[in-house]
């Protein structure tokens, strides 16, 4: 029998009981629908985040302290300009870029916001914060400006929160007597160096307004990816010895951060994709009974159609092409499914964690969904098949 | 057409057996219109079913269109029913999912032939039963004697030499049962060979040959009916 007649009955059939039909392809849908949007939004997410660090893989950040992550950052002080350039001597080191960071008011229009003052070389801040730094609007500070700073999205908003303003770029604001214009919008929060509600600024504007000399933080680029790790421990060692302390200076690299985010979505990734395929086994399950009942049913139909010449393939054939069309539907409308949730759920995941996340939609994932529902079909579909293929003629036809 | 000998049939195996065939010698030629007669139990559709490969008997040797059925797999009487026996049940048995245009089409789809040319053929065939003006129409829209003419569109749908009918038209009232009856013996005239089980007096009339069957076995041996006529 051609395979067209076979859909072509598989269809009168499925047609004539729609409502069964539905339920059952409504729980491949479900599971399919979920495999799909998980897939899509883990892999978009990892997509976004690598963007963000892009450039930024070789920089290893140097703090004054011990950091226990999330929690506490127990400091031991500051570094020195001096402390930078010992830095820059270790092998496998290209380059250093010494960072101040001290809390500060930010005043407007006779209102005070607390911010975070993040000076550096101007043209360090390219350089060194590489992808993290993703113009909305504006541009960078000017070599050789004084007056200037660059602020993120979420720091304006929070800004405006505290100044009850429409802060915009060519606003400036008043740090202990000295004003700054906002010249450049961030895209992002630098969240690879942990706090938002930071103001970047060119760091002589930064020692005139907080009066102090304090490196908080270095960056330090290297030229060997490789060796990473081991760079990492010079660094913590020469610091350590130099402050006269033990294993305080805390430097990590965004490599390894990076490594942990992928860990960490890989793992919630399987731990909810198992939950999906749960849901498909269920939906198989589903199928497994609706046939099974399908063909007690139509047991007297069986025994016509042997009667009239089908043979038992022709009969395990019809019931696997209706199994694996009722999958393939749900598998359909899953995919689908599975696309609209991704995009919602991406305007909300843009919308709170990672501003502008474009959606990866790989034709693997589409046609992954597809085959996943058939194949479970399929299986499914096997035991009924084989049970009504096996039935004889005579016997089926005297069922009523 | 058709050399059966000593068919037996024995249901029940175990505590309990019934004879449903006794050892029954059984010959048709080819072109022939047989007529067998009985009173129900007395094994007649047993035995028309063991004729046309929808049960296997429990001994004896059949051959059909001389193709000796007794060791054939399942697969291959699959193959004979679809190819050289049309089946004419009493309650028509069409599927009914599917219009009367589609069922007459199924035993050509399951021979994997040609769509076109298949319903081309099936409509030709409902044409030929007077059931033109019906063939999107589904089994359950249709009469008793519309659905039969529909089954018998069906039976003839793989051109087969041997057309086999269990009281066919034993749901039928006299009228249409007449028609269904007229058919049978034109597809007989075009070189058909005809076996019914009937308890219709006018298909005794339209017969060849008319055998009475009683306890699995038929009442006088056939050889002497067949001198009779």
């Amino acid at each position: 029998m051609r395979i067209l007649n076979k859909i072509r009955l598989a269809y009168r059939n499925l047609k004539e009981h729609k409502l069964r039909s539905f339920l059952t392809l409504l729980s491949i849908a479900v599971g399919i629908a979920a495999i799909v949007s998980l897939i899509i939004i883990g892999q978009s997410m990892v997509q976004a985040v690598g963007e963000r660090f892009e450039g930024t893989v070789d920089i290893i950040r140097v703090l004054p302290g011990h950091v226990i992550p999330g929690r506490d950052f127990v400091s031991y002080g500051s570094f020195t300009e001096e402390d930078g350039e010992a830095v820059k001597e270790i092998a496998g080191v290209a380059d250093v870029s010494s960072w101040m960071i001290e809390i500060a008011e930010a005043g407007y229009e006779g209102r005070f916001a607390p911010v975070e003052l993040m000076g550096g070389d101007p043209a360090d801040i390219g350089r060194f914060l590489g992808g993290a730094v993703q113009l909305k609007e504006g541009r960078l500070i000017r070599e050789g400006a004084t007056r200037e700073a660059i602020v993120s999205a979420s720091t304006l908003k929070h800004l405006n929160r505290w100044l009850e303003a429409e802060l915009k770029v060519g606003d400036t604001l008043t740090i202990n007597g000295v004003d700054l214009t906002i010249v450049g919008i961030m895209a992002y929060d630098l969240a690879a160096l942990d706090v938002s509600h930071r103001v970047l600024l060119p760091k002589e504007t930064a020692r005139e307004i907080t009066q102090s000399d304090n490196v908080m933080l270095m960056l330090v680029r290297i030229d060997d990816l490789a060796r990473v790790d081991e760079i990492e421990d010079q660094i913590e060692e020469l610091l350590d010895e130099r402050h006269g302390v033990t294993g305080l200076t805390t430097a990590t690299s965004v490599e390894g951060l990076l490594g942990r985010v992928e860990t960490v979505f890989l793992i919630i990734q399987a731990f909810v994709i198992g939950i999906a395929f749960i849901a498909l086994i269920v939906g198989g399950i589903g199928i497994v009974n609706i046939m099974l009942i399908s063909v007690i049913e139509r047991t007297r139909e069986i025994g016509i159609m042997k009667a009239i010449g089908a043979t038992s393939e022709d009969v395990l054939y019809l019931f696997l092409v209706e199994a694996a069309t009722i999958s393939l539907i749900g598998g359909l409308l899953g995919v689908l499914a599975g696309v609209a949730i991704s995009a919602v759920v991406s305007t909300f995941i843009s919308g709170f964690i990672i501003a502008d996340m474009p959606l990866i939609i790989g034709p693997d994932v589409l046609v992954g969904g597809l085959i996943i529902a058939l194949v479970t079909g399929i299986i499914s579909g096997l035991y009924p098949a084989r049970r009504a293929a096996k039935m004889r003629p005579i016997e089926a036809l005297r069922h009523e | 057409m058709i050399q059966a000998t000593s068919i037996t049939k024995v249901y029940g195996i175990g505590t309990i057996e019934i004879r449903a065939l006794n050892g029954i010698d059984f010959n048709v030629k080819q072109g022939e219109f047989v007529a067998i007669q009985g009173p129900s139990g007395c094994g007649k559709s047993t035995l028309l079913n063991v004729l046309s490969c929808i049960d296997k008997p429990t001994s004896g040797t059949i051959s059909i269109d001389s193709i000796d059925i007794a060791h054939l797999s399942d697969k291959a009487l699959a193959k004979i029913r679809r190819d050289k026996i049309g089946f004419i049940f009493q309650s028509y048995n069409l599927i009914p999912t599917l219009n009367a245009l589609e069922n007459v089409m199924l035993p050509m789809m399951f021979a994997g032939k040609d769509n076109n040319k298949t319903s081309e053929r099936a409509a030709t065939l409902l044409e030929m039963v007077e059931m033109q003006e019906r063939m999107k129409h589904k089994p359950s829209e249709l009469s008793g004697g519309e659905q039969q003419r529909v089954a018998i569109a069906r039976a003839l749908s793989n051109d087969p030499l041997l057309i086999v009918g269990d009281e066919p038209t034993g749901n039928l009232d006299s009228k249409t049962g007449a028609a269904v009856m007229k058919i049978l013996t034109e597809l007989n005239r075009e070189g058909r060979t005809v076996v019914v089980v009937t308890h219709d007096p006018a298909v005794a009339g339209t017969a060849h040959r008319v055998l009475q069957m009683k306890d699995g076995q038929f009442i006088n041996n056939q050889s002497e009916q067949e001198e009779q006529t």
